[in-house]
């Protein structure tokens, strides 16, 4: 208002700027941009820096790690379960089965070295009983006659022997598309995923197939390995119903419990 | 906890986030979820619900709005209620001393009480299991 006294062109002008600029920041400032205010009972009051919480876990790169997780839970949303859901449906349940245990199956050579390394007398004993019996009575390994006899499946894996040496879980560590891990459990991951490629890629050598054959072989069956993983494993995102499911997966995973199920299939 | 949270976070109540803080998906939660974890029901009873129920009704109090929602306040809807039973175990902690006469008394042959198996145990044994199953079929199905 005083600058209207002036009557100049420029005070008109400046006013209508003003007025603009003022408009503007009403209509565009969101609500959200109040200043935040502390907490009735904030953190600060309630949480003691020298107690260690069950929930705490080393996770220096959460923001990371947060952004995979969802990025995990949209890959699973729209590739993964579609796929698994149409393969639930055209094939019938007993050949769901005899897939899941030829896979296990292949996966006990990762059980095998890795009980070995760990000096594991029982569990590599064990391992070996069931990769001979489901290799033969079980017909290459389709059927796990082993379960029913009482020799159970031993898991171990790569990150399990480092953690047997000694060799600390590290940070938190959620991989794209493979999920949650650390970043122990996901260099073990590369170990014994090396160890299942040239395991298959012995069995596949037998056939004497030429090279072509061999690469769609190798495609088609890192496929179908693929969605049995994920038809195997129980876990989907979002449906523990809380808002801190992040934080409860990331416990589990330092905790070693297994939501997947890694056990055989029976009919 | 997970109540307290939503509660906290879509009235901007300012409980445990602070007020008018936005939240997003990358935004750690772990530290408030340690004070959820520390924080009663009665702690959400007086400072969220209460209010929230005050500022609507200011004669309200805390008294009246405990017994609005009580089951005893409906139990005259209840007692003719065919389609909703009670399913309860005898030592779950969450009773108090008489609450299991009242089903009784109010739901009748519809208020199966087991013994033991404190609180929610009951899901773990299968014929109840198939009791409830069995009330949720339809009609003609059972």
């Amino acid at each position: 208002m005083i600058m209207l006294k002036c009557g100049t062109s420029f005070g008109k002008v400046f006013i209508l700027f003003v007025v603009i600029c003022t408009l503007n920041a009403c209509a565009t400032a969101p609500v959200k941009q109040e200043s935040i205010i502390p907490a009735k009972r904030p953190v600060s009051e309630i949480i003691r820096e020298d107690v260690v919480y069950p929930i705490d876990a080393y996770d220096p790169w959460e923001g990371f790690n947060r952004r995979i997780y969802k990025f995990n839970a949209k890959i699973d949303k729209y590739i993964f379960l579609p796929v698994v859901n149409v393969y639930e449906t055209i094939t019938p349940d007993f050949m769901e089965c005899g897939i899941s245990n030829f896979f296990l199956n292949i996966g006990e050579i990762t059980n095998l070295t890795n009980s070995i390394l760990q000096l594991k007398g029982e569990s590599t004993l064990k391992t070996a009983e069931r990769i001979v019996i489901n290799t033969t009575v079980g017909i290459g390994g389709l059927f796990d006659p082993s379960t029913s006899m009482g020799i159970y499946r031993q898991d171990e894996d790569f990150g399990q022997t480092l953690s047997h040496y000694g060799l600390e879980a590290g940070p938190y560590l959620v991989l794209p598309v493979f999920g949650p891990s650390s970043l122990r459990d996901a260099a073990g991951l590369t170990v014994d995923f090396a160890l299942y490629n040239a395991m298959f890629s012995a069995i596949v050598n037998e056939f004497n197939m030429d090279s072509s054959d061999e690469d769609l072989l190798n495609a088609g069956v890192a496929i179908l390995c693929s969605i049995d993983t994920r038809h195997r494993t129980k876990f989907r995102y979002y449906e523990t119903g809380s808002p801190f499911e992040y934080e409860w997966i990331r416990s589990f995973t330092f905790r070693k419990e297994r939501w997947t199920y890694s056990g055989s299939c029976f009919l | 906890m997970n109540m307290l949270f939503v509660t906290d976070v879509m009235t901007n109540a300012g409980y445990i986030i602070p007020k008018n803080l936005v939240l997003t998906s990358y935004s750690s939660l772990t530290d408030y979820f340690k004070v959820y974890g520390r924080t009663r029901f009665t702690d959400y009873f007086n400072d969220i619900l209460y209010p929230y129920y005050h500022s609507a009704q200011p004669d309200m109090t805390k008294k009246s709005l405990s017994t609005s929602m009580s089951l005893k306040s409906i139990e005259d809807y209840l007692k003719n209620a065919k389609k909703i039973r009670v399913v309860h175990n005898k030592d779950d902690i969450i009773l108090k001393t008489g609450e299991i006469d009242f089903f009784r008394r109010v739901f009748g042959d519809r208020a199966k009480i087991y013994p033991r198996g404190g609180h929610c145990g009951n899901l773990a044994y299968k014929d109840n299991i198939a009791y409830m199953i069995d009330f949720f079929k339809p009609e003609g199905v059972r």
